[in-house]
């Protein structure tokens, strides 16, 4: 089955995938596979049907749309869990199965068969980490998968934003790094960056002056040089002030930007960064324990103020959790006039990590809390970036998997607080 | 949340003059905080921007102090901020700006 499928993917225009699935899987019992595609916000999973613009029409009497909150398949994504639907003695059952590029969270399969045994659930995340990867083969030439994962239309900035960061969710042996950003639909000048070099983990987090399609550009322009500088072996200081001399070309000290530019040695957990006049980073230790790391700020990028560039540092434990953040988080004001806060924000955090949910699933569920809190308008762009040190041995472990939600080899129930009936 | 921004100019004596601004100070408002300023600084040689009444700053309000700051700095007025409520200082410390910007509690400071 899966041969053949990856065999056909290299000529298979996205429309022609469902149909395309469907025959291969055929093949080893699966009498029926929907691919259902979560939304930017994470609200929702379509469903893939390959008809239409949107590669989302005529579902032929199969459900459009899910609700991630409330529903099975909602859960099987939650939690990165492969849930069965039905009662165990009937003929056939369907099979919640998570969809994962990497550890990003796609979507969901929902797989029908008679085929109840160890075979056929190895085979049910086999085919669902292939369908991953073809889908994000598919991506950057598909306007139809950009459509049918959004519940609305995106501003510019939005446009340029997701299209410049990486996916929000990475894990090795050695990190988990997450990343969520909301108002997903009409960003304007925040933007995250991470990526990895031999041991070298970097991660950056950018929050450009403004509210419209300016601030979106200049963020843009912060982490195209940031990377561009980077890429050629510069330091954090240097990569910082060649951001800044950038912004200055182009807008003559009328925009800034400010941010934090860090790099994680894996091998030793040494934190180095560079805090350009931005909220300090959070260390969370063991769950129980926080602090902000306080250095002294130099000015923001692109105001060429002439303050002396620090490096800053911080000896890590195998297990701690650095957290980069912007304005939108803390400074998010409810009906009553009440900031979401500092406190709130660590707290929620404190008390997500003592669930041991899949650490998307908590930003997914942070952003959210933000969001409710200010009756889901945010008058500023709301940006968490997230790491794990695990520790230094770069192959994959359980605990990369654990934290990252991917689906254990053996089923099994979800939690009893769920509501669901299996 | 308040999107106006109150600008009061006060000629103190032929040096000094101070412009008090309360309201918020954002994206919407800061141009018109700016152009108050430079004509205020075209003809006195002292600002001091009295900013007790300021109840919001974003990140473009911090940068319509900067420019005139810069501003200020080039054509050889002395810019002073003056009672800066806590939440434009933290704004300020965070960004680093506070070691820049000159700060006092109150005009008799002046």
């Amino acid at each position: 089955m899966l041969a053949g499928l990856l065999a056909a993917s290299h000529l298979l225009p996205l429309e022609l995938l469902p149909s395309t699935v469907a025959e291969h899987a055929r093949a080893v019992g699966f009498t029926q596979v929907l691919i259902y595609l979560g939304d930017l916000q994470r609200d929702v999973l379509r469903l893939l049907t390959g008809r239409g613009l949107d590669a989302g029409q005529d579902g032929a009497g199969e459900e459009a749309e899910l609700k991630i909150e409330g529903s099975l398949a909602g859960l099987a994504y939650q939690y990165g869990r492969v849930l069965p639907e039905g009662p165990r003695d009937a003929e056939e059952r369907t099979w919640w199965v998570p969809l994962l590029d990497g550890t990003e969270r796609l979507g969901v399969l929902r797989i029908t068969t008679a085929d109840d045994d160890l075979r056929a659930r190895e085979e049910m995340t086999l085919l669902a980490a292939l369908i991953a990867l073809i889908l994000h083969s598919k991506e950057d030439s598909s306007d139809a998968l950009a459509r049918l994962t959004r519940a609305q239309p995106l501003n510019i900035a939005a446009e340029m934003q997701w299209n410049l960061m990486p996916p929000r969710s990475y894990a090795d042996g050695r990190v988990m790094i997450s990343a969520t950003m909301e108002p997903a639909y009409t960003i304007s000048g925040d933007a995250y960056d991470y990526a990895t070099a031999g041991p070298f983990v970097h991660l950056s987090l950018f929050d450009a002056m403004g509210h419209d399609t300016a601030a979106g550009l200049t963020a843009n322009l912060a982490v195209a040089a940031c990377r561009n500088s980077r890429r050629q072996g510069r330091g954090l200081a240097e990569t910082s002030e060649r951001v800044e001399a950038a912004l200055i070309e182009q807008y003559g000290h009328s925009r800034y930007a400010t941010g934090v530019i860090a790099e994680l040695d894996t091998r030793t957990g040494l934190l180095s960064w560079v805090n350009r006049g931005h909220h300090p980073p959070v260390l969370m230790r063991r769950g129980r324990w926080h602090s902000h790391l306080d250095c002294r700020p130099t000015h923001p990028m692109g105001t060429g103020l002439g303050l002396p560039t620090t490096v800053c540092r911080e000896q890590l434990e195998p297990g701690d959790r650095i957290v980069l953040y912007t304005d939108g988080i803390i400074e998010a004001r409810g009906a009553d006039d009440q900031e979401f806060g500092l406190e709130r924000f660590t707290d929620f955090l404190d008390r997500q990590h003592a669930e041991d949910l899949p650490v998307p699933e908590t930003l997914r569920r942070l952003i959210h809390a933000v969001l409710d809190h200010h009756d889901g308008r945010l008058q500023d762009d709301a940006t968490v970036l997230f790491c794990e040190w695990i520790g230094p041995e770069a192959a994959p472990g359980d605990r990369a998997a654990q934290l990252a939600g991917l689906p254990p080899e053996e089923p099994v129930p979800p939690p009893h607080d769920s509501g669901s009936t299996l | 949340m308040s999107t106006d921004l109150t600008v009061t100019v006060h000629d103190r004596d032929d040096r000094l003059v101070v412009i008090t601004a309360a309201g918020a100070l954002d994206y919407g408002t800061s141009g018109a905080l700016l152009e108050q300023a430079a004509t205020a600084t075209s003809t006195h040689r002292s600002l001091a921007l009295d900013l007790s009444g300021i109840t919001f700053c974003d990140s473009s309000g911090l940068n319509a102090l900067l420019r005139l700051n810069r501003h200020t700095g080039a054509d050889g007025t002395a810019l002073t901020l003056v009672a800066v409520p806590d939440q434009l200082r933290r704004l300020l410390r965070i960004t680093g700006t506070d070691t820049v910007l000159t700060l006092r509690d109150n005009l008799t400071e002046l």
